[in-house]
């Protein structure tokens, strides 16, 4: 009896040293940029002035990371992980676990600020959660979905499975899959341009055959409406008052357009770069091979900074 | 059958046939490692070598159709298979998004070949559909994997080249072993056969049948046993004569005081004596033999003890010459009588360690005899001297002597010299050869010399006790 009890408060006490492992505490109105690591799962943050400031060495498989309106809880997920793991920034620490089970490829917060969106490889759903981590709907849409894009205006969401060669658009009020239409498989990275009725949709190809365009489709009937040129692997693309950027892995290339779509300017970046996003008036980029993040000018397309970061910078999770 | 499988011969068969297969098996695990190790190996250092050299022509950038025609070009003329990729996709660079396509290299290879390592394979590759051999060279510009040089060689051929080879190897190890087998089991019959031969020899020597003798075919350990055998039949042999003959020397030894005694009794109990006078001489003839029989029971059970293990020694320190002295005093009276001389020399220095009783058994067989066979006027020499760790007593008589031929012999059981006198003289004809043993129990040893008509020289020779024993 006694070695029972010894026993269950050794198990309590470690599982207790277990949750209150601590990390660097990360103050709240502190502005950075963290890339998530998924070669060695760590968060690195790297602050206003491009310094890295604090490594979060985290021991679940995890590949994404979410930031939440109260822009101090972040949600790390995995496709291998049981729960998505609550951690808050200005504790340093996990503080809650989300029991949603295998499969979470993605998350997405949606503009209410509330409603958290899970994208779910291993039944090919798209769960919605609350912030408290409650499931409120299940939608089921393609195979392997993948990315997900919310269009404010027609208040839809666009899930690119990429396992499948279809879109599929939820409506967000009836939590149903109002629309379907035809892409090409191994579809990723989007860009959703409402007021010009544009999905921006790259890839990397099929089979051993490589994607070198992007596709534009019409976001309200999912009409195909340009094919651009962008070699090789266009994979993800945002839009500042510089114009917009396309990343093409494959070629580890930084494509700039101009509104009409014409090449502005191209730079090679990176090893082999999944990532980039808008960060003040720059354009980060992350290398995956390369473990280092690229400070872009925006204008000049040209590489202010290189910060080495941890192995595999797969995506950019920001807080301004 | 379960004997056939614990003999000798089929032990020694398993040995030697399991020994040839551990050999056989042996021989291919080593052929096995010396294709991995120095086929194999040589195969992919050629193979870095070559695809390092081809390397060396990459200057960085986009990988230009130039340089895919040249190692096209190269491909041509070489015997193994190499070509250039730089298609992402196959060097795995869409990895982290799980793409459902089966790349050329792993994400560990990749991995490797960023870090500037060159990558070695070896085993069944799906691509290809067949077992290759390959190497693998990163072609990296700033960091970036912009391609590799995958060349390969397929050890198909190599592999149905050492099947057909197995096939041939494993017929001639077949035949190997069926010849190898016959040839085992045939010599080992014939090694084995004389073991047999002994066996049923022994079968025959423990049935009575002591006359056989096996034939000495080899001079190795199974010949020496054989010859071994045979010696211990020849002795068995002997022995066993030797004991017909004793029983035989007994009953006639028994029979002939028996019969003297049965006679004079049934004489006197028949009434054939005549008077009180030859009454009394009957009488003493039966007495006479009745002695001679209670002499000879008693020397028989004292070889007998002799013989057996049992027997032991009461031994004490004796002082030699004084002992001899007080048994000598015994035979003054009849010395007077046969008027005969006796001289004595006795070192008084020795001490042996010996039976008193024993002892005094061997010296009165000696003087008996001395006594006994030395004509009236004769005379008797009694020497007692020590030697290094042992003492010498000589004892010569002037008597009638041993005939050469029988001297040989006279220590041996109921022989005797002349055997229609002794058996008057009422010995048993075991006296010298129960001396004989006595003397052998105490670690000495006797001989005797004689010439007949001259004389006899008994020699005992006993172990003394070291000095300090004594001091």
């Amino acid at each position: 009896m006694k070695w029972g009890v010894a026993l269950l408060f050794a198990v309590i006490l470690l599982c207790g040293c277990n949750r209150s492992d601590t990390y660097t505490k990360i103050n709240k109105d502190k502005s950075f940029l963290a890339t998530v690591n998924i070669k060695d799962t760590s968060l690195t943050f790297i602050d206003e002035n491009y310094q890295p400031f604090a490594n979060w060495d985290i021991s679940e498989p995890f590949t994404g990371a979410l930031l939440l309106a109260d822009k101090d809880t972040i949600l790390l997920y995995g496709k291998e992980m049981e729960k998505i793991q609550v951690f808050s920034l200005s504790a340093g620490k996990q503080i809650d676990s989300w029991e949603i089970g295998k499969g979470i490829v993605n998350m997405l917060l949606l503009h209410d600020g509330k409603s958290i969106v899970a994208v779910n490889q291993s039944n090919h759903s798209i769960y919605f959660l609350n912030d408290k981590g409650e499931e409120q709907d299940i939608v089921k849409v393609g195979k392997s979905p993948l990315t997900v894009l919310q269009g404010e205006k027609a208040n839809r969401l666009y899930v690119i499975n990429f396992g499948d060669t279809k879109c599929s658009v939820i409506n967000l009020e009836t939590k149903k899959v109002d629309m379907e239409f035809p892409i090409h498989s191994s579809s990723t990275g989007t860009l959703l341009r409402e007021e010009k009725d544009e999905v921006w949709i790259g890839g990397h190809g099929d089979g051993d055959q490589v994607e070198e365009n992007l596709y534009i489709y019409s976001a309200k009937t999912g009409e195909l409406k340009e094919k651009l040129k962008a070699p090789t692997m266009p994979i993800k693309f945002i839009e500042n008052a510089e114009g917009i950027f396309i990343l093409s892995h494959g070629t580890s290339s930084l494509y700039k357009l101009n509104d009409q779509y014409e090449e502005v300017k191209s730079k090679v970046v990176g090893v082999n770069p999944f990532e980039m996003a808008n960060f003040k008036q720059d354009v980060i980029v992350a290398g995956y091979d390369s473990d280092e993040v690229y400070v872009m000018d925006a204008e000049t397309v040209e590489v202010k900074k290189t910060i080495k970061v941890g192995q595999g910078p797969f995506q950019l999770m920001l807080r301004e | 059958m379960s004997n056939k499988w614990s003999s000798l011969s089929f032990k020694l068969w398993l040995t030697i046939i399991t020994a040839i297969i551990l050999s056989v098996l042996f021989a291919y695990s080593l052929s096995q490692y010396y294709y991995k190790n120095l086929y194999v190996e040589k195969l992919k250092t050629d193979l870095v070598n070559e695809a390092s050299l081809l390397g060396a022509d990459y200057f960085g950038g986009e990988i230009s159709d130039e340089f895919k025609q040249q190692v096209e070009w190269f491909n041509s003329k070489s015997d193994s298979e190499v070509f250039v990729v730089n298609n992402p996709r196959e060097l795995s660079a869409c990895l982290p998004f799980e793409i459902n396509y089966d790349t050329l290299i792993s994400a560990e290879e990749r991995q490797m070949l960023l870090d500037g390592k060159v990558v070695e394979k070896e085993g069944y590759e799906k691509r290809f559909e067949k077992n290759i051999v390959a190497a693998i060279i990163p072609l990296i510009d700033e960091d970036r994997l912009e391609g590799i040089i995958y060349t390969y060689i397929p050890v198909d051929s190599i592999t149905d080249l050492l099947k057909e080879f197995a096939a041939k190897w494993m017929a001639a190890v077949l035949l190997f072993l069926i010849v190898s087998i016959l040839l085992t089991t045939k010599w080992l019959k014939k090694l084995v056969s004389p073991i047999k031969e002994i066996e049923t020899a022994a079968h025959r020597v423990s049935e009575g049948d002591y006359d056989i003798q096996i034939q000495v075919k080899s001079h190795d350990e199974i010949g020496n046993l054989a010859h071994a055998f045979n010696e211990m039949a020849k002795s068995i042999h002997l022995e066993e004569e030797r004991k017909k003959e004793f029983l035989e020397n007994v009953a006639h030894e028994l029979r002939t005081p028996l019969s003297y005694v049965k006679g004079y009794t049934q004489a006197i109990l028949d009434g054939v004596v005549k008077n009180e006078e030859e009454e009394q001489k009957y009488l003493q003839l039966i007495s006479r033999e009745a002695f001679r029989l209670q002499r000879l029971v008693g020397d028989l059970m004292d070889l007998s003890k002799l013989d057996s293990d049992q027997f032991t020694l009461n031994k004490t320190p004796i002082a030699y010459a004084q002992f001899i002295e007080d048994v000598l005093a015994k035979y003054e009276p009849i010395l007077k009588e046969k008027q005969l001389g006796l001289q004595l020399e006795l070192d008084p220095d020795p001490i042996i360690l010996g039976d008193e009783g024993r002892i005094e058994q061997i010296l009165h067989n000696v003087f008996d005899n001395a006594v006994k066979y030395t004509n009236p006027d004769g005379f008797i020499k009694i020497t007692l001297r020590q030697h290094k760790g042992d003492c010498e007593l000589i004892v010569t008589d002037t008597g009638n002597g041993i005939p050469a031929a029988d001297l040989p012999y006279v220590m041996n059981r109921f022989y005797r010299v002349n055997k229609a006198r002794s058996r008057f003289d009422g010995g048993s004809g075991l006296g010298l050869s129960i001396v004989k043993k006595l003397v052998e129990l105490q670690n000495g040893k006797i001989e005797i010399e004689s010439r007949e008509h001259t004389g006899t020289k008994v020699s005992i020779v006993l172990p003394t006790i070291k000095e300090d024993w004594t001091s």
